[in-house]
């Protein structure tokens, strides 16, 4: 209607047409999340006035070109008709303000956008909380959090391309609240470049019973730049790293886990160089894979125990460096491999028999020294139950297959020795022995066993 | 040694003679004593001589002596061999990737920078005989000299490598490898002609190689070519591939220009050498791999495994000779008169020769540069010593006053590479501080306010007084406000003047067209030694840096008026061979304007 009259107004005064003239048609004054509005520019002057800046209109609404007509009229002007629809992107009043095309300036228009509802449901996707600041190479997740109309409705969307970005989809969430179904929509983000972005997610169509295409207003993200003396490929964010001892059939070897929510491809500062270190190998041969089924991105990788390996206490330690995004500062992880005992088979084959041998004399020690003891023991036993003086010497002259006690002195001379042998030479063969038999049996036990047994009223003057 | 010859080597066997002496000398002693004492009765007969004067001068002497009989023999190396009597035709041509990623600063001074370094120190020890050619391929392959035995045009053209610019993108090392082989394949000119029978250098198969300097950071299409060249033309030609691989073993951010990292779709491009990759190439081209850090330039000698050439003596005469004997005979002569000198060392004599040989001593140890001169010529506003110095040097202290060095000269970029450098190797979080602390200040010259104010807090919580990093860090963030709001601004303004030129004479007349044109600057804070000391013209000339920075203009030398200048292509005569040579690349490969920056080949990459 608003149409026909406006071509009308053109045709009746043709003074016009040679002005330019710029007006726009919208199909309504309101609209509600998820549809659009259709508007007509529609353009009478002299020219093509080439495309219009709605550079203003993009903050509010987003604009899909359906068509554009472009014809002479019988004044010798040019006719234009651009068709447009405007997707609104948040609910509230807002204003499509006016433009300016071919010498001619249109007025603006409000409009006024109502949230999507259906039986009393919202179904307008929501931002979910966004970081106002983060860091270059640090992980984080956007989302929108939308409400089904009816549960056999259909959340779908297209592939989040946001240039400075890796982008990640994550799965969608289901969340029943109240009776209600809630889909969440989530991106994992990993900012490449710093400085201030808008994030734009795009359509998001919720299909079943309607039809609804969202598109969200902008939101902004600061994106601070790492310290530039950084590595590249430094970890940035929480970091995790683990290690196990894996038996495989070239032997056993390290298997090192490294989880950080913004992993890349890439491989990780420092980590091949380090393991090509505690290896001994050559940091080519070195390469992560990439764990495809875990939640947290993570890199794993295998190294060979190194030949010369002795499992004792900790093993090699590995330093990883990263940054710490809470604190705002390059920190080192520090981790221990477990150890492993680990020789070559051919010194191992080589070092065996010589291990028996040294097992052997070890053992034959241990009984000899075991024998003596109880040899030890015996002798000091009959020691104690001679009951006499002859039955002492005998004792111990046997000990070093002596003849006579002067010849047990001789083997070791002391001063005791000498006074022990003539006192129990007196026993046995004076008449009439002067000597105390058991003070003289006590200190020969003394004597042999290694025993002080002197008194000092016993020692000889 | 295999350079070394012999004018009279029977004059070197005299060099025996003080053993000789020593020996008759001996014995003649021995029988002395057993003339009138019994061997039983000579170790309390003989008295030990005390170690010492005698002993030492008797070894200089001795020393002097063999000296004096090396330079009688008459050590001489050839300075040039004429063409007939040269050995075979042994060739190399060295091939050296000039493609972007070869600008990458992971080893010093880059990639590029290190190949370069190789080359020339394995020309001053390759044989002269030696033919040598140079070729060097990004986008496509050129050829920048055909193998010759003049090492010392090689040594120039070398020299001219950093200054190339191959004016296409990409890495063509099949067309590289394709010319080299082609320029090996050449059919010998003169060189046959001269070759009479008298020629009785040892004649030997010449053997020909390609020495490949490269990062092997190739995409897969340009791998597969590089492969299938090998296979097919180099191996059955017999040319061998030898291999450097240069760069470092983690990946590394590719600068485009400067200081700024080569970003592709947002995100900045790293390179890391691809030794597997080379050691696979190598090994098609039946030639070996080496990195370039387990080097030496005598390991690169034995690489390329030249067969020996050894001059015949009867034709000594047709060569020209370096003769090397005054180098013995002084040496040798010095050595006597010190003996001489310590003999008699009550004498000035001593004195005076002793001074004499510490005195070029000192002179020999001048070229041992140390971080400590390097500190020394800093403190005295020495800088381009002090950075040359510095330069020579390994490790945080070297890098900390090369980068301080940089700065004062005002050559922010290499001030920036050294600081970084010194960050990441410091050992511990005060040196750190120090480094980052003037890394921020270097990334303010820079006008890269951002990456400044990160940087000063980083320095504070590494330990730099806080005061100082406060006033730094909130100029540096007023600055990137300041830097924002004008870009807004010019944009808006350029909407509004858009708007107007659209409205044409409907424009409403209180349409301002510009939206300001002052200085957003936040104020200082009480308290703090702030800014508002600087003048207006100064803020907005850093402000303009800003600008300029954001808006990827390369040109960053100070000038904040320039932006009025449009800067056309313009032929100017070739003021060195390297500007001649990049007039001359583009109009081989058939483009007619030499291009200020290389072209973007569709579908390649540009590293």
């Amino acid at each position: 209607m608003v149409n026909r009259y406006l071509w009308l107004l053109l045709w009746i005064f043709p003074l016009y047409a040679q002005a330019a003239e710029l007006q726009l048609a919208l199909s309504d004054r309101q609209v509600e999340m998820g549809k659009y509005l259709s508007l007509e520019i529609l353009y009478h002057g002299g020219s093509d006035p080439g495309p219009a800046d709605l550079q203003l209109w993009k903050q509010d609404f987003h604009i899909e070109w359906r068509d554009r007509s472009l014809q002479d009229d019988a004044s010798g002007g040019m006719e234009l008709i651009e068709t447009l629809r405007l997707y609104p992107r948040q609910v509230g009043s807002t204003t499509l303000h006016s433009i300016a095309l071919g010498g001619a300036i249109s007025l603006p228009v409000d409009v006024v956008v109502s949230p999507a509802l259906r039986k009393g449901i919202d179904g307008t996707p929501n931002w979910l909380p966004l970081p106002q600041k983060t860091w270059a190479g640090q992980a984080l997740e956007i989302g929108v959090e939308l409400t089904k109309f009816h549960p056999s409705n259909h959340i779908a969307t297209e592939d989040l391309q946001l240039a400075g970005f890796d982008v990640q989809p994550l799965p969608q969430r289901s969340i029943q609240h109240e009776g209600q179904q809630r889909v969440q929509l989530r991106w994992q983000l990993i900012p490449r470049r710093e400085g201030k972005h808008m994030l734009q997610l795009p359509q998001i169509e919720q299909r079943g019973r309607g039809r609804w295409r969202f598109h969200l207003s902008l939101q902004p993200l600061q994106v601070r730049p790492l310290p530039s003396y950084l590595p590249p490929t430094l970890l940035v964010g929480h970091t995790r790293i683990e290690s196990r001892i894996m038996q495989t059939n070239k032997g056993p070897v390290w298997q090192i886990q490294i989880e950080n929510a913004a992993l890349q491809h890439e491989d990780i500062y420092g980590v091949s160089s380090a393991l090509a270190r505690i290896g001994g190998t050559s940091i080519d041969r070195i390469t992560p894979e990439r764990s495809p089924d875990s939640p947290v991105p993570r890199h794993i990788y295998h190294l060979p125990v190194p030949d010369w390996s002795w499992g004792l206490g900790t093993g090699p330690e590995l330093k990883l460096h990263y940054f710490d995004t809470d604190n705002g500062r390059l920190e080192v992880l520090q981790h221990r491999l477990p150890a492993q005992w680990r020789i070559p088979a051919i010194a191992f084959y080589t070092l065996l028999p010589g291990g028996l041998v040294v097992t052997a004399l070890v053992a034959w020690l241990v009984w000899r020294v075991l024998q003596l003891f109880i040899d030890r023991r015996r002798y000091r036993r009959q020691l104690h139950s001679a009951a006499t003086p002859d039955q002492l010497r005998r004792l111990l002259l046997q000990t070093g297959g002596h003849q006579s006690l002067a010849d047990w002195v001789a083997a070791r001379p002391t001063a005791a020795r000498e006074y022990l042998a003539a006192a129990i030479n007196q026993l046995c063969f004076s008449a009439q022995p002067e000597n105390d038999w058991s003070s003289i049996r006590r200190q020969a036990i003394g004597e042999t066993t290694g025993q002080q047994g002197f008194n000092k009223a016993d020692r000889p003057g | 040694m295999s350079a070394l010859y012999w004018r009279e080597p029977a004059w070197a066997l005299l060099g025996l003679l003080p053993l000789l002496l020593v020996l008759v000398s001996m014995l003649r002693q021995r029988r002395q004593w057993h003339r009138f004492a019994d061997p039983a009765l000579l170790p309390w007969l003989r008295v030990q001589r005390q170690p010492g004067q005698q002993r030492l001068t008797r070894l200089l002497l001795v020393l002097g002596w063999m000296l004096l009989c090396i330079a009688l023999a008459g050590p001489r190396t050839a300075l040039r061999v004429p063409p007939e009597l040269r050995p075979a035709d042994s060739a190399v041509v060295a091939i050296i990737d000039l493609s972007a990623s070869m600008r990458t600063q992971d080893v010093r001074p880059d990639r590029l920078g290190q190949a370069q370094a190789w080359l020339q120190q394995w020309l001053q020890l390759a044989p002269e005989t030696l033919k040598v050619g140079l070729q060097v391929y990004a986008g496509h392959a050129h050829s920048i000299l055909i193998p010759t035995t003049d090492h010392a045009l090689v040594q120039h053209y070398v020299d001219q490598l950093q200054a190339l610019r191959p004016p296409t993108m990409g890495n063509n090392l099949a067309a590289a490898l394709d010319q080299a082989g082609r320029n090996l394949r050449q059919p010998k000119s003169s060189q046959g002609q001269g070759q009479g029978e008298n020629t009785t250098v040892t004649q030997q198969q010449g053997r020909k190689h390609v020495l490949l300097f490269s990062d092997g950071d190739l995409g897969s299409d340009a791998r597969a070519d590089a492969e299938r060249v090998l296979k097919g033309q180099l191996t059955d030609s017999n040319i061998r591939l030898q291999v450097i691989g240069i760069g470092g073993p983690e990946p590394m951010t590719v600068p485009a220009d400067g200081s700024r990292p080569l970003l592709i779709d947002g995100k900045p491009v790293l390179s890391r050498r691809d030794s597997g990759w080379l050691i696979k190439l190598a090994t098609l081209g039946q030639g070996d791999y080496r990195q370039a850090e387990d080097l030496t330039a005598a390991m690169l000698g034995r690489l390329i495994a030249l067969p020996r050439q050894r001059i015949d003596p009867s034709n000594s005469s047709g060569v020209l000779w370096q003769e090397w004997f005054p180098l013995p005979l002084l040496v040798g002569l010095l050595l006597i008169i010190f003996s001489h000198a310590y003999h008699n060392r009550q004498r000035p004599g001593f004195t005076i020769g002793l001074l004499f040989v510490v005195g070029a001593l000192t002179n020999s140890s001048d070229s041992m540069a140390s971080a400590d001169n390097a500190g020394e010529a800093l403190a005295r506003g020495d800088y381009a010593r002090a950075q040359q110095l510095a330069s020579q040097q390994e490790g945080y202290r070297a890098r900390f006053i090369e980068g301080n060095a940089c700065f004062r000269q005002q050559d922010y970029a290499c001030a920036q590479r050294s600081f970084s450098q010194a960050a990441w190797s410091a050992g511990d979080d005060r040196q750190r501080a120090r480094a980052v602390f003037n890394l921020g200040n270097t990334h303010f010259h820079l006008a890269d306010y951002a990456q400044a104010s990160v940087l000063f807090d980083d320095a504070e919580k590494l330990g730099i007084d806080a005061k100082l990093t406060r006033i730094n860090r909130e100029f540096a963030d007023s600055l990137a406000a300041a830097v924002e709001r004008q870009l807004a601004d010019i944009a808006e303004t350029e909407r509004r003047a858009n708007r107007r030129a659209a409205a044409g004479e409907n424009a409403p007349a209180g349409d301002d067209l510009r939206v300001s044109g002052n200085l957003y600057l936040a104020r200082p804070r009480q308290g703090s030694a702030g800014w508002h000391a600087i003048s207006a013209d100064a803020l907005r000339a850093l402000i303009e840096k800003g600008i300029y920075r954001k808006q990827n203009n390369p040109v960053h030398n100070g000038s904040t008026r320039s932006r009025g200048w449009v800067r056309t292509p313009k032929s100017l005569a070739a003021g060195s061979s390297a500007s001649l040579f990049n007039q001359l690349m583009p109009m081989e490969i058939g483009i007619p304007v030499a291009p200020e920056r290389p072209y973007r080949l569709e579908g390649k990459r540009p590293w």
